[in-house]
């Protein structure tokens, strides 16, 4: 599927009746089989985005195409990733997977299999009877993973998944959501605020800025898959974005975002 | 409540489960080894006083014995048992109600606090007075009584669990594309659950002390009654043999039943983090 967001905005009113803008004539395309990062600070409304991809939030004006039509986001599938697991804690990792299948509308017959089978692809395969609280972080953001691949989506929105990951789990789960997405290159919507996760992940990085957001910079990463997190040429793509932030001049004296 | 959290589970459980095996057989011992401590104190004290007064223990348990073979135990207990179960049950049903409106809704809750705050404080023996003059001496009396006593108990307990609800997960549901219906039976009934089990202790505990103090007043048959006929006899004996056995039930259920019931119910928490 190809996304369109053509000149989206919002407006949040706030508890005091002030009215917050957050996103002002915003357009943007994510291609089919893409791999598509946003990078941009804390706040700049990066997940209201996402929200509105998803039909979780109307959007005030403009309007989110999937192949050319209105996407009606409750038909089109779509798996979201949050920065947290966002897990039924009182379910198993199994049943986790299989709320989501239910609600998808999957054959109960045909959804144990299939849970099984994405648990088993994101390294989870002996511990689909365990409850979510016997789990690490790391393995609880790999079920909320194979959550949302598991509905087999026609779009894959990620919320910034490894940011509250220590860096060695962050950068393992990186290499393998790279490993398990060029299998079915579903186009992802993959929001961060880690500018080198962006340029190590992504096919194409937009760079969002300010509030109300706009769009700063747009940069294709044209590196093969293999990539390393410390190959010269990331490096050099990851400070032409904290430039375009104005978070450094040249040297990355300032750059906190790097591990 | 309980409200352990993962990392501190993880701490405990991981050095300490091999000890955990050995006190969990010693506070069985301590349990005993504390019933004939009392046992053994009452037996002393009653020495000095009285039967009249204060009769010693074998006397009283063999009182029990003889209401409980008589069948006259069962009779009052079944009588004292279906009051507390439906007023119970009404202010259960009420109170879900209740506390989901005010934990939803802050007009609700704003309208709503006082009352609950006042039918809190109210003493149960008032309202028992209140439902005799109301009602007559008919069954509707006690049943009232331990509706309107535990409703706003059990409504803050309602209360509390729904704002308690996690909405990132509600949220997630959502995005999912999960129906009404599938988000109310997972994700909020589920969270609800410890909720209405803490409720439903705390509920039955008062329940079954206002049932007997309503039960004193005007009506002819249950455990209340027997224990205000043996004060009209001056029968300690039997005052004492009709509460005991009574607690003994009581202990049966909290310990036998629903002490298992949550554990089960709410196994997901305790667990041992990888």
């Amino acid at each position: 599927m190809r996304i369109v967001l053509r000149g989206i905005g919002k407006t949040f009113t706030l508890q005091d009746g002030r009215r917050l803008p957050v996103l002002r004539d915003l357009s943007f395309a994510v291609d089919r089989q893409e791999f598509c990062c946003l990078v941009g600070p804390s706040g700049c409304g990066k997940s209201t985005i996402l929200n509105i991809v998803a039909g979780l939030i109307a959007p005030d004006g403009g309007e989110v195409l999937g192949d050319g039509a209105t996407l009606d986001a409750r038909r089109a599938r779509i798996g979201y990733v949050f920065q947290k697991p966002r897990l039924l804690n009182w379910r198993t990792v199994l049943d986790n997977v299989r709320f989501v299948l239910r609600a998808a509308g999957v054959a109960e017959s045909e959804a144990a299999a299939r849970a099984r089978h994405y648990l088993h692809l994101v390294g989870l395969g002996h511990f689909v009877d365990e409850f979510p609280l016997a789990l690490s972080g790391g393995m609880q953001q790999r079920v909320a993973i194979a959550r949302a691949l598991a509905i087999e989506p026609g779009l894959l929105l990620m919320d910034e998944p490894f940011s509250h990951l220590d860096e060695l789990t962050a950068r393992t789960l990186r290499a393998e959501l790279l490993r398990i997405w060029q299998r079915a290159r579903t186009p992802v919507i993959f929001v961060t605020h880690n500018a080198l996760e962006a340029v190590y992940l992504a096919d194409r990085v937009i760079v969002l800025s300010g509030r109300p957001t706009t769009l700063v910079k747009e940069l294709t990463v044209a590196l093969p898959r293999d990539r390393e997190m410390e190959d010269p040429q990331l490096m050099s793509l990851h400070r032409v974005i904290l430039n375009s932030l104005g978070v450094i001049d040249a040297g990355g004296a300032h750059d906190r975002e790097a591990p | 409540m309980r409200s352990s959290s993962a990392s501190s589970d993880a701490v405990a459980v991981g050095p300490m489960r091999r000890s955990s095996i050995v006190w969990h057989r010693w506070p069985f011992l301590i349990h005993c080894a504390s019933v004939v401590t009392v046992l053994a104190v009452w037996q002393l004290v009653a020495a000095f006083f009285p039967p009249s007064l204060l009769p010693g223990p074998t006397t009283v348990l063999r009182r029990v014995a003889t209401i409980v073979v008589s069948g006259q135990f069962a009779f009052h207990m079944a009588h004292t048992l279906a009051r507390v179960g439906v007023g119970f049950v009404c202010a259960f049903v009420v109170s879900l109600a209740l506390g989901i409106l005010m934990g939803v809704s802050r007009t609700a809750e704003k309208f709503l606090e006082l009352e609950i705050l006042i039918g809190l404080t109210v003493p149960s023996l008032a309202w028992a007075v209140v439902a005799l003059m109301w009602f007559g001496i008919r069954e509707i009396a006690p049943v009232f009584t331990i509706f309107v006593i535990i409703l706003p108990l059990l409504t803050v307990n309602m209360w509390q669990g729904t704002k308690a609800l996690d909405q990132d997960v509600i949220e997630m549901a959502r995005a999912f594309r999960a129906r009404r219906a599938q988000v109310v039976r997972e994700v909020i009934v589920p969270q609800l659950v410890p909720y209405l089990l803490a409720a439903t202790r705390f509920g039955l505990s008062l329940a079954w002390k206002v049932a007997v103090i309503a039960e004193m007043l005007g009506i002819s048959n249950g455990i209340g009654y027997m224990i205000h006929y043996a004060f009209g006899i001056f029968s300690m004996e039997d005052v004492l043999a009709w509460t005991i056995s009574f607690t003994l039930v009581m202990i049966v259920l909290e310990y036998g039943l629903l002490n298992p019931l949550e554990a089960r119910i709410t196994r997901w928490r305790r667990t041992v983090t990888l």
